[in-house]
């Protein structure tokens, strides 16, 4: 066993998992003219659903992350320039005009015609997958032979035990068919229903709902089976199936093993300097992380 | 049988791994364990033990040992002292079952959920010969015949002086302590703190003078310094960005958790229980 451990539960994963989905929320909003032509924009993502799972075989399964773009609004607008006839003099006196042509302008409003799109919430899309998580040992490209841990510290180039994602498999689906045709068939029985039965109380009208919701749900599963088979394919595989998810997990791999989640510096320093007193740094060896069923394992040794 | 099987986090360092940190702060910080006066921070070939730095120590000026005033000789209103030295030499930790090293029969084997630690000290004190001490008890007592006649009533007397000498008798002694660590409650607030169960230093006579200066030791560090080591537990919250917090807390003991923190296998264990929040 190694001189240090430190084991995270599954439990606490799912936990942080779930504080970290629901916390996680963007969102933007601008606009911008192009001559005539305008565009404005009130768009964001949430994140909903979706599990965490340690898996026996060292990777990590995250399972169905609803993406959900709330707010999802775009306003396309044309402003015509305006044209107005008439208003001019028709009888003019000595004293000044008698009578004015009636003046008419067209194209007044700016912008002139307005397409809003509201698709808030409708839309999903959802991401499942599975992952390792790597150590490698990196020694900075500028690190010359000469320079001493302590110098390459001086140097903000410190050899560093870096960690990082390596995608197995990766399932993207940029519209979820199964979660959006169940919001847009929520959205439309809301609607029926508040205007189709307006007249019965709210209580009558929300346990209409609650009737029908099941329904949805079942449609919702219904179309959702291929995707769950194409998944649990993935996962017994390990490998991605579908061009398009084959392609994004090779990308996801490019990207991932460049850019390390989290970086240790090696020798790590325990303690910092003191004055002209160099800092006491304790060289790191043998770094590795290993997930299990039940929880997920750092370990790591102290080297002479 | 999982590590998290009865808590959130499980985190363990095994006695290797914590010797070879000593042995590391030990290299990289020496004036924390070497003290002595100007005279051994210029000639390090007078301490008792050569000091063994880390390159980079040397490479950059640190320096070897904290230079302390010379020790002062009563009776001379502080114009007078001996050099000395003190090194700490040896710092290593046995936790359960005890297998690194032997501690001495008075403090037996080492209990469970116990640990071990085993010292070295070092010290000499500079013993000017018998002329030259008699020559400065001659200007003492020329300095108490002057002040007595009030004529240096107003001189400023100079610093501390040690008187020269190139005889050193070295000694060393070994220290061997048993300490536990427990959470206990300090001020309404639960802490982790290190307790001293033994103590014991080896051969020194006669008897009485062992156990004055145990006694003296074993107070010091049960009254002055291992309280001020306790960590109080409410405070270790995590930010994860702007994500989640993580407060930590220990896992309180129970029949799954017997001890924590546990001194067993050769292991410091911890156990603990994370809350995830906003």
């Amino acid at each position: 066993m190694s001189d240090l451990t430190v084991a995270v539960s599954e439990d606490t994963f799912r936990r942080l998992f779930a504080q970290v989905r629901d916390a996680l929320a963007e969102s933007t909003a601008d606009s911008a003219s192009l001559g005539p032509f305008s565009v404005s924009w009130d768009v964001g993502f949430r994140l909903e659903d979706g599990t965490v799972d340690l898996q026996a075989n060292n990777s990590v399964l995250i399972s169905e992350l609803d993406v959900v773009y709330d707010p999802l609004k775009l306003t396309l607008g044309i402003d015509i320039p305006e044209l107005c006839i008439g208003g001019f003099c028709i009888l003019p006196t000595p004293f000044g005009c008698a009578v004015h042509l009636p003046k008419i302008c067209v194209f007044s409003g700016n912008p002139d015609i307005s397409l809003p799109l509201d698709l808030s919430g409708l839309i999903e899309s959802e991401i499942s997958g599975a992952f390792r998580i790597k150590t490698r040992y990196h020694v900075d490209p500028a690190r010359t032979p000469a320079m001493t841990d302590l110098d390459a510290e001086d140097a903000d180039i410190p050899n560093t035990w870096q960690f990082l994602l390596d995608p197995i498999w990766l399932d993207i689906d940029l519209i979820d068919i199964a979660d959006t045709v169940g919001n847009i068939l929520d959205a439309a029985i809301d609607n029926a229903v508040d205007n189709l039965l307006g007249f019965l109380p709210g209580w009558a009208r929300d346990l209409i709902k609650a009737i029908l919701g099941p329904v949805v749900d079942l449609v919702r599963a219904i179309l959702d089976i291929g995707d769950d088979i194409d998944e649990w394919l993935s996962n017994l595989l390990g490998v991605s199936i579908g061009l398009f998810d084959f392609v994004a997990t090779a990308v996801a791999d490019y990207f991932a093993s460049r850019n390390p989640i989290f970086s240790l510096e090696d020798p790590y320093p325990i303690l910092d300097y003191d004055g002209p007193l160099i800092p006491v740094k304790v060289p790191v060896r043998n770094l590795a992380v290993t997930v299990a069923d039940t929880e997920m394992t750092l370990e790591a040794d102290v080297a002479a | 049988m999982a590590l998290t099987d009865h808590c959130d986090v499980f985190g363990s360092a095994h006695e290797d791994g914590i010797n070879r940190i000593a042995t590391h702060v030990m290299r990289q910080r020496p004036s924390l364990f070497n003290y002595g006066t100007q005279l051994f921070a210029s000639n390090h070939e007078l301490l008792c033990e050569p000091i063994h730095p880390h390159p980079e120590v040397v490479r950059r000026g640190n320096p070897l040992i904290t230079i302390e005033d010379p020790l002062p000789i009563l009776g001379t209103d502080g114009l007078l002292g001996l050099d000395f030295c003190f090194q700490l030499t040896r710092l290593e930790l046995d936790v359960h079952p005890g297998n690194r090293f032997s501690l001495p029969p008075q403090l037996g084997t080492l209990p469970a959920q116990q640990m071990a630690l085993r010292t070295e000290v070092c010290g000499a004190v500079g013993c000017p010969d018998r002329e030259l001490s008699e020559r400065y008890g001659d200007i003492i007592a020329a300095i108490a015949r002057y002040e007595s006649q009030g004529k240096i009533a107003d001189v400023p007397l100079p610093p501390l002086q040690p008187i020269p000498t190139k005889r050193f008798e070295c000694f060393c002694l070994e220290l061997f302590a048993t300490l536990s660590a427990r959470i206990v409650t300090t001020a309404g607030t639960p802490t982790l703190g290190l307790f001293l169960e033994g103590l014991e230093i080896v051969d020194v006579k006669p008897d009485p003078l062992e156990s004055t200066m145990e006694c003296v030791i074993a107070t010091t560090l049960r009254v002055g310094i291992l309280p001020r080591l306790r960590v109080a537990l409410d405070a270790f919250t995590f930010e994860l960005g702007k994500f989640a917090s993580l407060s930590v807390s220990p896992t309180p003991t129970s029949s799954a958790v017997p001890h924590n923190p546990a001194l067993e296998q050769d292991r410091i264990k911890a156990f603990v229980n994370v809350a995830v929040g906003p």
